[in-house]
């Protein structure tokens, strides 16, 4: 199934989705799509069958977003944590992704049409080379792209994601680039693998779990958590709305819980400023260093 | 355009106000009718004993709590079920000192021995001193076997070697808690060692320094109709099971008791 959905909503669908627009829409929304299993259980149908189903989903949810103005999306696709099943099952998650990422590169000029652009967060290090490459040009093709991002968290965990973030830093501390006192809130966000992206305002889990996994714990700090019992392929636009029109409903309270907002508090402007403005930019440049060297390898 | 618009925004607002009306009307039964959630295809098959039991004694006027509170927290620990942190996210901003008291008194009398309380502004951090007086008052009305035990009331967190496993732990935080203290860890972790030699667990082992660990459940006081973390140290949110509570002044027993009781029939399958 293609990446890019266009099948028209039905006319009572798109009233729902004009009347939502009417309040607050979430500019970013985070997805853990949990209940693949579950769901090919209940079916009777193979575990494979049932992750497939779910990619489908994705790309059904993807578009509702587009057209309810969402314009950037994170979905939690693999975690580190999932090596530990089975052999067969990880191989055959891999072979998935591997289908579903040589199909974006051949749909790269109609995600490009769209203006989407795709990143891929997490320790891609961990995957097999050939997928390595096939994540890396993805991200490559699409990355002058300002219209919509989707955000793919692939052999993914907060907590790896945060142990990345300090080990940046103290490479920047090594080279000289960065002092201790440098280390701040602010700088340990500008490391992590979101950095690009603004945080979610919404994060939606399905399957009926009320815990985030290891799944942007850092990043949702002033986000509102939806928990839905549906599994994930079968989330349908209803429950879609019904998330945001809690997200419009949370979001006067959540403000009076937080006043000063999380990321509102204004950074002192110091004259470290230049020196950390410079290390964030050899850091780019390392990260640049890294794509090219696996795009380039056999 | 401009009749459809108008349109959009009559709907949007009558939604909205259908949707009030639901969260009131559930609010009203549930004053009338206390209900456990009945999450019962995770229990063994003893459990539903317990959970009919525990019903019906809700239903009719608890009169002996801290009994059934011990009953029930007893019966989680024989199923492994039984967190041993809890964290108290509070999103109200009037605090009763009073009520979050008793409802301390209700997680010690289940078995639960370290209790964290959270808020983002730091109205129960300022309360402190308040705090640990009336905590002395618990210790009389606990079950007999918790009399002994000491009460240690801290603020934010605290390091091993000032923390002892053998008292009820209550730790007060708020926002100054959460990021910063992984900033701080990061910058000794920085300072100590070379950048290649930092990986998850060197990490790991420097935040466990710091007690309280990971809590198992994040109970949210309040009225906000989704979760959210306001600021709780990331780090520590990793597997936490995220729950709500009604407002923590017009909270029952029975509120807790269903709370505990639809933890202890969560899956964690870590990943596999």
């Amino acid at each position: 199934m293609s990446w890019i959905q266009e099948s028209k909503l039905k006319w009572y669908e798109t009233l729902a989705v004009n009347v939502l627009k009417c309040g607050s829409i979430p500019k970013h929304v985070a997805f853990i799509m949990d209940g693949n299993r579950r769901f090919a259980n209940k079916s009777g149908v193979k575990k494979i069958e049932g992750h497939s189903k779910g990619f489908d989903k994705l790309t059904e949810v993807l578009h509702w977003c587009l057209l309810l103005g969402v314009n950037e999306v994170t979905v939690y696709a693999f975690s580190i944590e999932n090596f530990r099943r089975s052999e067969e099952e990880v191989d055959q998650l891999m072979s998935l992704a591997r289908e579903k990422f040589k199909r974006l590169l051949e749909e790269k000029d109609k995600l490009n049409e769209h203006g989407i652009s795709i990143r891929v967060i997490g320790n891609i290090g961990l995957l097999p080379a050939d997928l390595q490459k096939l994540v890396v040009e993805s991200m490559e093709s699409t990355k002058s792209n300002t219209e919509a991002v989707l955000n793919i968290a692939f052999s993914y965990t907060s907590r790896e994601e945060m142990t990345h973030a300090v080990r940046e830093v103290a490479w920047g501390v090594q080279e000289d680039l960065l002092k201790i006192d440098d280390i701040t809130e602010d700088l340990i966000q500008k490391c992590l693998y979101t950095r690009h992206s603004l945080q979610p305002d919404l994060l939606i889990r399905t399957s009926g779990e009320v815990r985030l996994s290891d799944f942007l714990l850092w990043q949702t700090t002033c986000c509102t958590l939806y928990f839905t019992p549906v599994l994930w392929p079968e989330f349908s636009i209803w429950d879609l709305c019904r998330s945001i029109l809690h997200y419009q409903k949370n979001l006067p309270v959540l403000e009076k819980a937080l006043k000063n907002s999380c990321d509102g508090r204004r950074q002192p402007i110091s004259e470290n400023m230049d020196r950390i403005e410079k290390f964030l930019s050899q850091m780019e440049v390392k990260e640049s260093r890294t794509r090219n060297q696996i795009l380039t390898q056999a | 355009m401009g009749i459809l618009r108008l349109l959009y925004v009559i709907l949007h607002f009558f939604i909205t106000y259908i949707h009030n009306l639901h969260v009131a009307l559930s609010e009203l039964v549930d004053r009338i009718k206390p209900v456990i959630k009945d999450r019962t295809y995770h229990w063994p098959a003893d459990c539903h004993v317990l959970l009919t039991a525990t019903t019906v004694k809700l239903g009719a006027n608890i009169k002996d709590e801290s009994l059934l509170l011990q009953k029930i927290g007893s019966e989680l620990k024989r199923l492994d079920k039984l967190p041993i942190h809890v964290a108290c996210l509070l999103t109200e901003t009037d605090v009763n000192i009073d009520r979050m008291i008793v409802i301390i008194q209700w997680f010690v009398s289940m078995g639960v021995y370290c209790i964290s309380l959270y808020d983002h502004e730091g109205c129960i951090a300022s309360c402190q001193d308040e705090i640990k007086i009336k905590l002395k008052g618990l210790v009389e009305n606990l079950p007999n076997g918790l009399r002994s035990k000491s009460i240690a009331v801290y603020k934010g967190f605290v390091k091993k070697e000032f923390f002892s496993s053998d008292s009820i732990n209550i730790f007060l935080m708020n926002h100054y808690d959460g990021k910063s203290l992984f900033t701080q860890v990061a910058q000794r972790i920085v300072d100590e060692l070379n950048y290649s030699q930092i990986d998850q667990s060197v990490v790991e082992q420097a935040i466990n320094q710091f007690y309280p660990k990971e809590p198992e459940l994040m109970v949210q006081f309040g009225s906000l109709l989704s979760n959210t973390t306001l600021g709780y140290s990331p780090w520590h949110l990793r597997l936490t099971q995220m729950m709500r509570a009604p407002n923590h002044t017009r909270l029952r027993v029975d509120h807790i008791v269903s709370t505990m009781l639809e933890y202890g029939s969560c899956q964690q399958r870590f990943g596999k």
